[in-house]
């Protein structure tokens, strides 16, 4: 499903080179659930990002489901992204003038796939928020915008949900909760990537993989 | 992806920043509908005010010495009247309001006068619209004398006065002038020839050299003159001619200023409101590249809403500024106070423009906003 072949990213600041990632191969089959773990700074969210098609190595390529991702055109990555893969981020990234509901139908909106309202609103539902739909960000709990994040990178059926730490903003009762539901995700044949730096994401998943100064080890 | 409902919700979220942006584009809008509405009027209260300055230009047989001109206030060569209306016909010149006058000094009870023989304004053949003419229109039989001159004879308006065996009606009496039409009679210009044994004779032609561009300038109308009339001189009254044009052009110099002030400062402050808004929402442009929005879509967002901030202030600066222009407009210009009306023109023209000016000054924010690095601003958490 995904296939890190020899991947570098390097940022550069000025004169100042920083290598976030150094030659990381990687090898995830469909349905599996690997979860990367490592310090702060040691590369878990550019490698996340390198696997989604928004940050282009340096160097080696990046193939997700058989598809060289930075082959593609911007315009045909942006397209691939949308229709693939569903990411979850620490910060939830919910548009703050948006509703639950209308953040949830943003993929499709995007997308312009037809209304998916009700299918919008039996996962809000099922993630605990049928009574939220209508409330901003700004008036939900941390847990529950977490939930509703899950829920809108659920919306365009991604084979692929990488999640960035995505419960490091949560208490341990919600950080359960998100989990439970990335093993539901998982149980029911989507391939997860979750990079996080507690030991809690590594009990949900078949294989866990470490990152350390941008070297990724098994 | 269907934007204006993400744009309107946005706008409703972020209400001070787009208030802050229709404010800058009502303001510019308003004071452009305001002054262009009230630019006709303007010009025409200018023009009707520089015309009260008098004729600018004196046109003479081409053999008058100049030095005896300035002497004596009149040429001692003449020339047809009919001279006056070979000038009016010709549409080619750029002068208007042409005025054949017969003009002498004599002797009169014991005193020196200037007789001016004034035939009433030649319609040209240029005149677009009706205007009004200048100059005394003095009937035949009648006449117009000086302050001076009636004050020193005790000559009363209703008077009747004989000029060398000619009785003429004293139709009124001039208010001082303090210059030489204090001792000036002014006559219809067939009495004055009469009077002088001149007749069909004019010694000197007035006219208003029309201030249109650089087009009524010496120097463009000597020669058209000269093609109509090649035995005749042109002379311009400098200080008249020159204050006409100056004012005309520091006027329109002004409202250019003001207005291209003003304008360079609304794309200013339009372009710092949308940087602002582009940096507020980088990390929004990161979940929007992240779930699928390309490069095109994330740049509808942004320049859809400068254009709504620019159909905004198109149609509330129109109102307001047509609105200023009816409230204050006629007390600036009383006399053509009635000229003053809604352009309804410049609520289309403003519907183009504002638009316009504002998705320019949100285009560069614009450009940062999609060509900035999503993984960045994700990842700043």
């Amino acid at each position: 499903m995904v296939r890190l072949a020899h991947v570098t990213k390097v940022y550069r600041r000025g004169k100042e080179e920083v290598h976030a990632l150094k030659c990381a191969d990687l090898a995830i089959r469909q349905g599996e659930f690997v979860t990367v773990v490592g310090p702060s700074g040691s590369g878990k969210s550019t490698l996340l990002l390198t696997i989604g098609g928004m940050l282009h190595p340096t160097q080696g390529t990046v193939e997700v489901g058989g598809t060289d991702v930075y082959a593609l055109s911007g315009r045909a990555r942006a397209k691939f992204r949308a229709e693939r893969i569903g990411f979850v981020f620490q910060m939830f990234h919910l548009l703050p003038y948006l509703t639950v509901l209308g953040n949830v139908l943003l993929p499709g909106l995007i997308a312009a796939r037809k209304s998916q309202r009700q299918e919008a609103l039996s996962l809000l539902e099922h993630f605990g928020l049928g009574d939220r739909t209508r409330h901003k960000p700004s008036e939900l709990s941390t847990g529950q915008r977490q939930r509703a994040a899950m829920v809108r990178a659920l919306m365009s059926h991604p084979a692929l949900l990488l999640a960035d730490e995505p419960t490091g903003n949560l208490d341990p009762e919600n950080a359960r909760v998100i989990m439970d539901y990335f093993g539901e995700f998982h149980q029911n044949g989507g391939t997860i990537v979750l990079v996080s730096h507690e030991r809690l994401a590594g009990e949900y998943a078949d294989r866990v993989a470490t990152i350390e100064d941008g070297r990724v080890r098994e | 992806m269907s934007a204006l409902p993400l744009i309107l919700q946005e706008i409703w979220h972020r209400k001070l920043d787009f208030l802050l942006g229709l404010l800058a584009v009502t303001i510019t809008v308003a004071l452009f509908v305001a002054l262009l509405t009230m630019s006709g009027a303007s010009d025409r209260e200018t023009k009707r005010l520089m015309r009260d300055m008098g004729f600018n230009l004196l046109i003479v047989p081409k053999d008058t010495d100049m030095e005896d001109f300035w002497a004596r206030d009149f040429a001692q060569e003449e020339m047809p009247e009919d001279y006056v209306h070979r000038l009016a016909g010709s549409g080619d010149i750029h002068a208007d309001h042409y005025v054949a006058i017969l003009q002498k000094k004599i002797e009169w009870r014991g005193r020196q006068i200037l007789l001016t023989g004034w035939l009433p304004e030649v319609p040209s053949a240029r005149r677009t619209r009706e205007k009004s003419f200048m100059g005394l229109g003095v009937p035949p039989g009648r006449a117009c004398v000086g302050y001076e001159l009636a004050r020193g004879l005790n000559i009363q308006r209703g008077d009747e006065i004989e000029l060398h065996g000619k009785s003429l009606l004293v139709d009124a009496v001039l208010a001082e002038a303090g210059s030489k039409d204090d001792i000036r009679l002014y006559t219809h210009l067939h009495d004055a020839q009469e009077i002088l044994n001149k007749p069909g004779k004019i010694n000197m032609i007035r006219a208003l050299g029309c201030l249109c561009g650089q087009g009524g300038r010496l120097w463009s109308i000597r020669p058209q003159i000269a093609e109509v009339l090649p035995d005749t001189r042109v002379t311009e009254f400098r200080s008249i001619a020159v204050a006409r044009a100056e004012t005309r052009r520091m006027v329109e110099r002004q409202a250019v200023l003001i207005l291209s002030t003003v304008a360079i400062a609304c794309v200013i402050w339009v372009a710092v409101l949308s940087l602002l808004n582009v940096w507020e929402r980088r990390q929004e442009i990161g979940i929007l590249r992240a779930l699928g929005a390309g490069s095109g879509k994330i740049a509808v967002l942004f320049l859809g809403r400068a254009v709504s901030v620019g159909l905004g202030g198109a149609v509330l600066g129109f109102i307001i500024g047509t609105g200023l222009a009816l409230h204050f407009g006629p007390t600036i210009f009383k006399v053509t106070a009635a000229a003053i009306k809604p352009v309804y023109a410049l609520m289309a023209q403003s519907l183009v423009a504002a638009p316009l000016v504002a998705l320019l000054a949100s285009l560069l924010p614009t450009v940062v906003a999609v060509t900035q690095d999503p993984a960045v601003t994700i990842m700043e958490e």
